[in-house]
């Protein structure tokens, strides 16, 4: 996980590391230059502390030949300790250039020593004369030392020389290693700014556009956020907000829609009772008049007229019992029969009825009224205006996935355009009432069964219309649902 | 994607030079630091060889150290040049103590005839400090040995030249200079040309001996060439002894009889007789081998410290040559 911490405590390690190296190449090099500079030093009191001894030996060993005593035995013996300790230094000076001379110095000593070494002991065995001669010897080795002291020195200069050049060239490197170390930081700490704002930036510009499209409303642009930290988090939660947002917006949106088909389906059944309300008062005073109107006529013995306005009230009362009932196939189609048997009774040879029923259908649940208007129509704008009269077949029969259902014709027939209209659902210029009648049914259909395809018409001009209804049978489950919606309402 | 990784590949490999680069920088700074104080490698006791001479510039020197160096890196001895660039005995004399004091292996100096050096030579031996000499003898030092030419023979060689040169001329006179104070080359030298001459009965021999002092020796040899001169007329040739009068005696001859009357042969000490020869003034030189010199005398040191030669030889001549300004030019080493 790449969090912002994690990005800023490793901007924080790199620095550090940085600052670390270069503070240690630092003191490492301070630390260097110091122990050269010592060492230099060092060296020259090296050189300083043989000159200085061997002085000092030589005036022990003339104080001791002047005056014998037991402290300047002493005084000469530590003098001499010192000046070997010196001259045991000596040998750390040597290197490869000055070999030679540094190996003269010691044994330059080594004489001088023997020489004051000679000289005591000359004298403290009396032999005077000696004495001064090994005395004679240790200063001229006295002298020897320091000319050599001073050759070598003159060799360390030189060398020193080169040294010093170096430290200076040395300490100009440093520096621009410092300022390489400045610009190395510099480097890392903009670069790791810039990783980890545009890290954080890209992320909040990627979610002020997501919030923006979702303040306007826009719910589908999905808020996608590459990196790998706490934003990414933020815009993960922030997309999930998003969906959600979607998903009961739209889910409001389609109990809206379905509100609003209910409701139309509500106006058009109220419109369908309304009607039926309206009519009511008519066909009960009807029914009923046409009820004694049968009994009267049967009295009279006219039972053909009696049979006949029995069959008009059996009509009646279908519809005023039925108006917003589902209603089996059987059902449907006996209302059917009465139906023709007025219409024939009306038009005695001009219509003839025709059935091609397969039984096994009939117990299809339908939509009241499904057939009727499609009788009506197909005798009033087919058969009516034609002299000869005609046909109005009805059929019944078992397909793949459910029924259809044929009223067929063979009257005037229709123009294309108007199929066209009807389908469409135009209001008819010709003959209210039965265009009414039709559209109400495709309206109807398409509102139970909610799809759109289940009619159809074929029509020729003269030679007649078909219309084919398809019932779906497969739709046991969409209609116990559409039951319950009307139920909660 | 692919290119931020390379943006960012390119980014820290640049970081990493940039930091490797001041390393690299700053170890190599800290090794040439550590350089100049390291110490010596552990080196073997060799021996330590003191040449001391008192004109280590000069080029006749310069040969002697070449034969002497090339030995000592051969047998792994280490060799230190002591001595001054125009000195003199005394100061000669004190180098020699010094290398005593010093404790050296071995000394090889140029002889010098003078009581401080031959007592700083007695002194060395004495410390048990083997001495050879080379160029001039002293014989009565306690020196180990004697390198170098053999002065009688070479005088000798010489004067063979100039009785050939002279044969056919009657009564010819020959001028000698040399001075009395160079008993051990000099008047060596002398020695073999008056051996040489002495069988040609017919010719005429000056000689012109003196005695010089360090300070004043272009005078002196210049106004004894002018008394050589005014003791006889008629000068055939002139031999002069040392290399080092050659220029005085040119200079008063070419002033008052010219060059081309009296023929000059002289001994090869000094190095300008490259232009003598050029300009036609000197007719024969005798030449040393210094680097042979240097040669042998550090080989019979070595080996005599080393105790694979004992005792050693009281001297080893080296060849002389002579070389004429019509001959084979003279051979001019420069190192």
């Amino acid at each position: 996980m790449k969090s912002i911490k994690g990005k800023i405590l490793l901007l924080a390690c790199c620095l550090l590391l940085v600052f670390g190296l270069f503070w240690l190449m630092f003191q490492y090099f301070h630390q260097l230059f110091l122990q050269q500079y010592n060492q230099v030093l060092e060296r020259y009191l090296i050189f300083q502390q043989v000159s200085v001894q061997s002085e000092q030996l030589l005036i022990r060993t003339n104080d001791f030949i002047h005056e014998e005593s037991e402290k300047s035995k002493e005084n000469y013996v530590s003098t001499r300790s010192l000046l070997r300790q010196a001259q045991s230094k000596v040998k750390r000076l040597q290197n490869d250039e000055n070999t030679a001379g540094v190996s003269d110095y010691t044994h330059l000593i080594d004489s001088f020593i023997e020489s004051t070494d000679l000289s005591i002991q000359a004298h403290q065995q009396e032999r005077s004369d000696d004495a001064t001669r090994f005395y004679r010897k240790a200063e001229q080795g006295r002298s020897f030392i320091t000319e050599t002291t001073l050759s070598l020195l003159e060799h360390e200069l030189t060398i020193h020389e080169r040294l010093y050049a170096q430290m200076i060239q040395s300490s100009k490197e440093l520096q621009i290693v410092g300022w390489e170390g400045f610009l190395i930081i510099m480097v890392i700490l903009l670069g790791c700014a810039y990783w980890i704002s545009r890290g954080i930036t890209r992320s909040i510009a990627k979610l002020t556009k997501g919030a923006r499209f979702i303040s306007s409303g826009v719910y589908d642009k999905p808020i996608e956020v590459k990196s790998k930290d706490e934003t990414a988090f933020l815009a993960q939660t922030f997309d999930q907000m998003r969906i959600s947002v979607k998903q009961s917006f739209e889910e409001l949106e389609a109990k809206g829609k379905l509100e609003q088909e209910v409701k139309e389906y509500q106006y058009l059944l109220k419109e369908m009772e309304w009607r039926n309300l309206q009519n009511q008062m008519k066909p009960h005073f009807l029914f009923n008049t046409l009820n004694t109107l049968a009994k009267k006529a049967y009295l009279e013995g006219s039972y053909e007229t009696s049979d006949l306005i029995t069959t008009v009230a059996e009509l009646m009362r279908y519809q005023l019992a039925k108006a917003d009932v589902e209603v089996t196939l059987a059902e449907e189609i006996e209302m059917i029969r009465h139906y023709m048997t007025i219409l024939q009774a009306r038009f005695t040879d001009r219509l003839k009825g025709e059935e091609k029923i397969d039984p096994a259908c009939l117990h299809v649940p339908v939509p009241s009224f499904l057939l009727q208007p499609l009788v009506e129509n197909a005798f009033i704008h087919g058969i009516e205006s034609k002299e000869e009269g005609g046909t109005i077949s009805i059929g019944v029969r078992a397909i793949e996935y459910g029924v259809q259902l044929e009223v067929t014709d063979d009257g005037v027939g229709m123009s294309p355009d108007r199929v066209r209209q009807i389908l469409q659902g135009m209001p008819a210029t010709q003959g209210k009432t039965g265009s009414v009648g039709l559209s109400n049914v495709i309206r109807r259909l398409s509102l139970y069964y909610r799809r759109e395809d289940l009619l159809q018409i074929q029509s020729e001009a003269g030679k007649g219309t078909s219309i084919t209804i398809f019932i779906p049978t497969t739709l046991g489950e969409r209609r116990k649902l559409d039951d319950s919606d009307f139920d909660r309402r | 994607m692919k290119k931020r990784t390379i943006l960012i590949g390119a980014v820290s490999l640049a970081c990493v030079v940039l930091i490797l680069l001041p390393i690299y920088q700053l170890t190599h700074t800290y090794r040439s630091l550590q350089q100049i104080h390291k110490p010596a490698s552990p080196a073997k006791e060799t021996l330590r060889i003191a040449l001391i001479s008192p004109a280590i510039r000069d080029l006749y020197w310069k040969e002697v150290q070449l034969g002497i160096k090339e030995i000592a890196k051969k047998q792994q001895a280490m060799v230190e040049v002591h001595g001054g660039y125009r000195g003199n005995a005394s100061e000669m004399a004190r180098d020699v103590q010094r290398v005593t004091s010093a404790k050296v292996d071995g000394i090889i100096a140029m002889g010098m005839d003078d009581p401080a050096f031959i007592q700083a030579v007695n002194q060395a031996t004495e410390s048990g400090i083997p001495v050879i000499l080379i160029g001039t003898d002293i014989p009565n030092s306690l020196r180990k040995m004697y390198v170098g030419s053999d002065h009688v023979a070479a005088g000798r060689l010489l004067g063979d030249k100039v009785r050939v040169d002279l044969e056919k001329k009657s009564n010819s006179t020959v001028g000698i200079i040399g001075q009395s104070s160079d008993p051990m080359v000099a008047m060596l030298r002398i020695k073999g040309v008056e051996q040489s001459l002495a069988s040609q009965k017919s010719m005429q021999i000056v000689k012109q001996i003196y005695s010089s002092s360090e300070r004043n020796g272009t005078m002196q040899t210049m106004s004894q060439t002018h008394e050589l001169l005014n003791r006889t007329s008629n000068l055939d040739a002139i031999i002069v002894s040392k290399g080092e009068e050659l220029e005085a005696v040119t200079r008063v001859i070419e002033q008052r009889v010219g060059l081309n009357k009296i023929q000059i042969y002289t001994f090869q000490d000094v190095a300008q007789l490259t232009d003598l020869f050029e300009k036609g003034q000197v007719q024969a030189v005798v030449v040393d081998s210094p680097r042979k010199m240097g040669v042998e005398s550090i080989t019979h040191l070595l080996s005599w410290i080393r105790g694979e030669q004992l005792p050693l030889p009281s001297h080893v001549y080296t060849d002389s040559t002579l070389e004429t300004s019509t001959g084979s030019r003279f051979r001019n080493e420069e190192h």
